[in-house]
């Protein structure tokens, strides 16, 4: 598929987000630093600067806070209206192409009659229009506009989280994996290449993505089995693969959602089989302002299970749901140089557990 | 003596004013990069404009493209980021 975008329609993304590189790199630090100097001045307790609504009462006097704040919102919003309008003149190319049967390795296997659940339809994440399955182009526009948000530190391939995963994994064997929540499936492409023999699953809720994701994987010569399936039920037999992950989903899902993945994720990895959750640490782990400036995003970005995520005890979770050798593994982030959005040193975590080899 | 200037605009809320100073600014920014584009093909070829559209590759970033764009951010929205 050609994503390629005119001069014109890039110039306009490339303003967006040249004012996310100013909140990122030029406000944010500033507003750090006056909370540090604030913070030490008063020597304020660590319990209270965890308080939200208190750091809140300081932290968003600052006008420059106000204004980075503003700044996000709007370009957030600018960013996808402007991939919409890029696309908008390839549209009906596109969109033929993406339903266009290709013969070629892999597969993709829709499900119509999938009830798709309440929370996905009626989130529209990261402020996306349409969320993330309504617009038959929300596979290009999500990748485009992705790349954007995250200011192109991930590299033209959008490999990192792949590679940080593979290093949370750490060379183990495998033969037969499922990534859960796969979207436009390129993030799996290290995995891939690290594990050439395997054979390798992707389910995703959304039509539009998978379709995008098996598209792509022709063009790019992988080979990927792509099914619509709800990681709380998974239509998969039971003790299959040795490998089952995700990453970036569970901030998308609600708690109770969570608790039905790692059960499916537990049933159908082989006993013995490794399950890893990739996404952003736990409030709890990062410094308060760094949690304070990552919490927005539940009430300002189309994030609204992001809180929720982040303060839940994710090993506890694990180990509810039955799994042993349960274990986080942080790994930090090269591309983003300890300069992420809120200039907090924050890294991945990668949440593993094991399959008891008891258990069926 | 001039009329006093009342404040007109005191109940508009400000994060509009700041979606229509981004909005224009991304107008004024694409505008700007395109007589930038304009002028590069007139030097280098005459008048072929033809080559002003070419398709960019989203995933790529070019350091000559971001330099531009990052002195223009600073022109406009500089003084955002000394504010308090
Ligand atoms: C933030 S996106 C991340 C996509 C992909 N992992 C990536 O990093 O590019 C979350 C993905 O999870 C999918 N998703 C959300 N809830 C799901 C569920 N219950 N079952 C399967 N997929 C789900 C969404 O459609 C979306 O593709």
């Amino acid at each position: 598929m050609d994503l390629t975008l005119s001069r014109y329609h890039q110039a306009r993304l490339d303003l967006v987000s040249g004012i996310k590189a100013l909140v990122g790199y030029q406000i944010s630090p500033k507003v750090r630093a006056r909370y540090e100097k604030w913070a030490a001045d008063n020597a304020v307790p660590e319990a209270k600067l965890r308080d939200r609504a208190f750091l809140g009462g300081q932290v968003g006097r600052d006008p420059l806070y106000q204004a980075s704040r503003g700044l996000q919102r709007i370009t957030q919003e600018m960013m996808w209206r402007e991939v919409a309008a890029a696309l908008e003149a390839q549209r009906r190319e596109l969109e033929s192409d993406l339903d266009r049967v290709v013969s070629g390795n892999g597969s993709l296997t829709l499900d119509p009659s999938l009830k798709l659940p309440a929370y996905f339809t009626e989130t529209e994440f990261h402020l996306q229009p349409g969320g993330l399955w309504r617009d038959p182009l929300t596979g290009p526009i999500y990748e485009i506009g992705v790349q954007h948000f995250n200011l192109h530190r991930f590299g033209k391939s959008g490999a990192e989280m792949g590679l940080a995963l593979l290093q949370a994994v750490a060379g183990r064997p495998v033969t037969r994996f499922l990534e859960l929540g796969c979207g436009p499936g390129y993030k799996m492409y290290p995995v891939l290449d690290a594990y050439p023999q395997a054979e390798a699953n992707g389910i995703d809720l959304s039509a539009a993505l998978l379709k995008y994701a098996h598209r792509r994987a022709l063009d790019h010569g992988k080979t990927v089995h792509y099914r619509q399936m709800n990681a709380e039920a998974l239509d998969l037999p039971a003790n299959r693969f040795d490998l089952v992950y995700n990453m970036i989903l569970l901030h998308e899902v609600p708690v109770a959602a969570t608790r039905r993945i790692l059960r499916e994720a537990l049933r159908v990895l082989e006993p013995g089989g490794l399950y890893a959750d990739l996404d952003l640490p736990a409030y709890r782990d990062l410094d308060p302002f760094t949690a304070f400036m990552m919490d927005w995003d539940t009430d300002n970005n189309g994030e609204p299970f992001w809180r929720g995520y982040h303060e839940l005890d994710m090993k506890q979770e694990m180990i509810d749901a039955g799994f042993t050798d349960v274990r986080f593994v942080q790994v930090t982030s090269d591309a983003l140089k300890n300069q992420g959005n809120y200039q907090g040193k924050w890294s991945y975590r990668v949440v593993l557990g094991t399959k008891p080899r008891a258990a069926s | 003596m001039s009329a006093p200037v009342p404040d007109y605009v005191a109940d508009l809320p400000k994060t509009e004013l700041l979606r229509i100073i981004v909005a224009l600014s991304t107008e004024v920014y694409a505008m700007a990069d395109r007589m930038r584009g304009i002028e590069d093909i007139l030097a280098a070829r005459g008048i072929d404009l033809a080559s002003l559209d070419a398709p960019t590759d989203p995933a790529a970033f070019d350091e000559k493209r971001k330099r531009a764009r990052d002195d223009f951010v600073q022109r406009v929205f500089g003084s955002l980021t000394t504010l308090g």
